[in-house]
């Protein structure tokens, strides 16, 4: 006799969580970068997120909460102020000083990087990305009150939004042995700790950090495997083997999984592109790039060679615009080589499709595969003629007018143009009130596009699958999932 | 087919063979093993007996009558294990034999009284399904006058405990008294030689809250204790806990997952103030007294929301635990620990031979009057969660329910008054936390 009584007896009150259990983080589609300074995707964003941490974050409204930082910023004058907290330690143990933090974001003035738009707006941060060493950054440490100042080219609160990107998260130390394949390169502060990383050619183990500011989190182990290819990801789909998928290829196939839903109004967005570098000479000119931007026929590269949601587009925003008037233009004779990388099956297959629609124009486009440490210098270096790539628009495309100007920012240090604005165009635009940057948004988009030589090819945004069984996730505005309260239904949890 | 599911039924029969048969029968019937979705009689079976005394006549006489009743269900393969180290070896050695399923038994000597408690765990799903932890399906369990006289290690208790004061039950309809924008980890009333006898002790994250009752039966804050002042831990939990302890010597103890250390308070009273301040610190969490004055202390379990498996007793000496407990109350005497299952399990005065006497979520008290009583916590429905009056001897029955809107998460008994004897209940809901108090009727003065 099993009563619905005696069964209610058994269940508890308030329950706590239950600790134990391998979470496999599953990621189909461009190799990882779990560098901060080298994110490329929503699924790196998410899985940065868990070894490294920004000094904000944005809740679940967009609203700014302080992460390593003690409080909200204080804008004063141009200079922005942020207070950290004097708790927080690295994986090695060693505590996160405002000299650090000052050090890490004066880097990304230094060295070129995806992270380099984050100091944009910073007084003197444009003239030494453009090389002047002489240029001083005017970022600064105040360890007796542990704050960090900004001196910003124009008083602009929002800029404090740019400190909440995963691409402004803080590393520590460089690690002993680097790993290339999963982008490790340092300590972190993040709940999961990457000293002493269980390694394998397929995946990459990561352990509870215990020192963690918040606590260590739930899950046992984290292991980040890279699907090996299309129908091995469908297996482990329905296999229930993944605890998260990302880019999962076949919805369909998602038995044991719930296919993450996203805020239509704040929609992030991962844009496959056609990226036209500095080496490829006459197309460089802005005739040749629209030559190129009328050959390709986007609708069949979203839905054929892309699929899973991708919508073909035009623009940074993930907008198509209305065709554009001159049809398309034959170069006859003009050759280009084609940059892809060589761990990335769906971009090798959209190279395909995109070096037929050139041959049509008259362009003829050989294809190169590359490891995809070549692609990293190549985006920095722009030593390339075309390269098809994706990368993830930070800051909210769909945001408000600083969220979307700090999108087409992180877009263009991605194509390894950081200061594709002046600082009298930035200054411009950050003098003009909301509805007055809303209205010079278009422009500035078209203009960054060309100059970074992006051709925007389709668009969508992220699929992450996450297994039913999984628990206590949640999204973020930026597009990333979290996982750090994540744990099982208490009996897969194991210890 | 993820189901929990458990049944009790306790009933007396002479210490027979075919008592024993009939209680085995009915404990197997009580899985419904027909009834469970996706169980079929070609699924291989394992059964391992677990027993303080295995390869006893008993254990072999239990074990013979469930393989018979589980031919007599039509099950096809029943494979009969020994005992390993621990569950998760057992579940390992019956998956390495093949079985998909695996009944557990465990047959323990209560009372005098021998108890069946069986456990029906899906340990392979198969090939492409992950399933290190067993998955339960169904448990229940028996208990049989006599059966296992001299076959099994009898569980004496160890603590006297005289028979419950008659009547002894919740009155009258819960009363808010307190309400609180933090989450409560733990309360305790205790008497600390402030005016007007006991005084109730919250304890959130951050601060130390201490209520005195009013005569009209409410709380009035009185004095508060910013614990962020003390030396915080370098290992915090994800999820915050703690506890709180009365002492003998008119103090009370703390432990706090945001805390390096567990921390030994006075109040008293500097004119019409009232003041909270630290006397003492300890390395681990005082979670009572093992006599008066003699604290016991527990760890967090290396950064998890619970309780490691050692317990440490002042002036030397140590105690282990099976395993790490969610939550431990100990008091002059009496101990009793929640499992990371949800089972109460009581220990003998020294911290000895547990007993599973229950389930409970976090969030149990003990009684001081009548000293065999906990307060044990459920979920009710949506949104509601139950305070039960639970005995220490499993085979009288509870005492009478009742029912709190909200996620009880800390409960404690208190002396409101001189008249007034009451649980008062911590429950959270809709971003804050309400303190009620329910009033006891019958409860000695």
């Amino acid at each position: 006799m099993i009563t619905l009584l005696t069964m209610l007896a058994l269940s508890t009150a308030a329950p706590r969580v239950p600790y134990g259990g391998t979470a496999v983080a599953l990621v189909y589609g461009a190799p990882l970068s779990l560098d901060p300074r080298a994110i490329s995707t929503a699924a790196d964003a998410s899985l940065s997120s868990l070894v490294y941490e920004s000094l904000y974050a944005l809740d679940e409204h967009g609203a700014l909460v302080p992460v390593l930082a003690r409080a909200l910023p204080e804008l004063r004058g141009t200079t922005l102020v942020v207070p950290l907290r004097t708790d927080v330690v690295f994986h090695d143990n060693k505590t996160l000083t405002a000299s650090l933090v000052a050090r890490h974001f004066l880097s990304l003035a230094e060295e070129r990087s995806n992270s380099s738009f984050i100091v944009v707006p910073v007084r003197g941060a444009l003239s030494r990305l453009a090389g002047d060493k002489n240029a001083r950054v005017y970022i600064t440490a105040r360890e007796e009150d542990a704050t960090v100042s900004f001196e910003l080219i124009e008083a602009y609160d929002g800029f404090a939004r740019l400190l909440a990107s995963p691409r402004a998260a803080i590393p520590g130390a460089a690690l002993a042995s680097r790993d290339e394949l999963f982008g490790l390169r340092a300590v972190g502060t993040g709940p999961f700790s990457v000293l002493e990383p269980k390694r394998s050619n397929e995946h990459l183990s990561l352990w509870p950090f215990r020192g963690h500011l918040s606590g260590r989190p739930f899950l046992e182990t984290l292991q980040i495997k890279a699907a090996v290819s299309r129908f091995g990801t469908i297996s482990l789909l329905k296999r229930a083997d993944a605890a998260v998928v990302f880019g999962v290829p076949d919805v369909r196939a998602a038995k044991h999984h719930q296919i993450v839903s996203w805020d239509k109004r704040r929609l992030p967005l991962e844009l496959t592109v056609l990226a036209i570098g500095d080496g490829i000479g006459e197309l460089a000119t802005e005739d040749g790039r629209r030559a190129i931007d009328l050959a390709l026929d986007r609708p069949t590269l979203a839905k054929r060679f892309l699929g899973n949601g991708a919508e073909p587009v035009s623009n940074l925003f993930g907008e198509m615009e209305q065709a554009r008037e001159g049809g398309l233009r034959e170069r006859p004779g003009m050759r280009a080589t084609l940059l892809v990388s060589q761990a990335d099956s769906e971009a090798k297959r959209v190279a395909e499709r995109v070096q037929l629609d050139l041959l049509r124009a008259g362009i003829t486009v050989i294809i190169e595969k590359v490891p995809f440490s070549v692609i990293e210098n190549r985006r920095r270096d722009r030593r390339y003629d075309l390269m098809v790539d994706t990368v993830y628009a930070d800051g909210q495309p769909g945001g408000v007018s600083f969220d979307r100007l700090h999108a087409l920012l992180s877009l263009a240090a991605m194509r390894g143009a950081p200061n594709v604005l002046s600082e009298a165009e930035l200054t411009s635009f950050l003098r003009r009130s909301e509805e007055g940057r809303r209205l010079e948004l278009p422009a500035l988009e078209k203009e960054i596009r060309l100059r970074a030589g992006i051709v925007p090819i389709a668009a969508r945004a992220p699929v992450i699958g996450v297994q039913k069984t999984l628990l206590g996730w949640k999204l973020t505005p930026l597009g990333t999932i979290e996982l750090a309260d994540a744990y099982f239904s208490a009996e897969q949890a194991n210890e | 087919m993820r189901l929990w599911i458990w049944a009790c039924l306790i009933f007396a029969v002479e210490a027979q063979a075919g008592e024993l048969d009939r209680g085995v029968t009915r404990l197997v019937d009580e899985l419904e093993l027909p009834a469970i979705p996706g169980f079929s009689p070609a699924m291989d079976l394992a059964v391992v007996v677990l027993s303080e005394s295995p390869g006893s006549p008993t254990v072999r006489g239990v074990t013979g009558l469930l393989r018979a009743r589980l031919y007599a269900l039509g099950v096809k393969t029943v494979l009969e294990l020994d005992p390993a180290a621990n569950d998760a070896e057992t579940e390992r050695r019956a998956r390495d034999a093949g079985a998909e399923l695996l009944l557990v038994v465990r047959a323990q000597n209560v009372a005098g009284k021998l108890s069946l408690e069986s456990e029906l765990r899906g340990i392979d799903r198969g090939l492409w399904v992950r399933s290190e932890k067993a998955a339960i399906y169904a448990t229940a369990e028996e208990t049989i006058d006599d059966a296992g006289r001299g076959a099994v290690a009898i569980h004496t208790p160890a603590l006297t405990v005289e028979e419950p004061a008659e009547g002894l039950r919740f009155e009258g309809a819960p009363q808010r008294i307190a309400t609180l924008t933090d989450r409560v980890m733990a309360i305790a009333s205790c008497d600390v030689g402030l005016p007007g006898g006991e005084t109730l002790f919250v304890l959130t994250k951050r601060w130390l809250y201490a209520y005195l009752y009013s005569g009209t039966g409410y709380a009035k804050k009185a004095a508060a204790l910013e614990l962020y002042n003390l030396e915080r831990s370098k290992e915090r939990t994800r999820e915050p806990f703690g506890v709180l302890s009365c002492g003998s010597a008119r103090e009370l103890a703390l432990g706090s997952s945001e805390l390096k250390d567990g921390q030994l308070v006075r109040a008293k009273m500097q004119g019409q103030e009232t003041i909270l301040g630290v006397t003492r610190t300890f390395t681990g969490w005082p979670i009572g007294e093992i006599s008066p004055g003699k604290w016991a202390f527990a760890h967090v379990d290396a950064g998890r929301a619970r309780l490691s498996a050692s317990i440490e007793l002042e002036g030397g000496g140590k105690k282990s635990l099976e395993a790490p407990v969610l939550e431990m109350v100990v008091d002059r005497g009496r101990a009793v620990a929640l499992t990371e299952r949800y089972r109460v399990v009581r220990f003998s005065e020294e911290l000895d031979a547990p007993v599973v006497i229950g389930t409970s979520g976090v969030g149990m008290s003990l009684f001081d009057a009548p000293a065999e009583l906990l307060v044990a916590t459920s979920s009710a429905a949506k949104n509601r969660d139950r305070l039960r009056l639970l005995p220490f001897d499993r085979s009288k029955k509870e005492r009478r329910s009742v029912e709190l809107d909200g996620a009880i998460h800390a409960t404690t008994v208190a002396k409101m008054s001189a008249e007034l004897r009451a649980v008062i209940a911590a429950a959270y809901r809709d971003g804050k936390t309400e303190i009620f108090a329910l009033p006891l009727k019958g409860a000695p003065r």
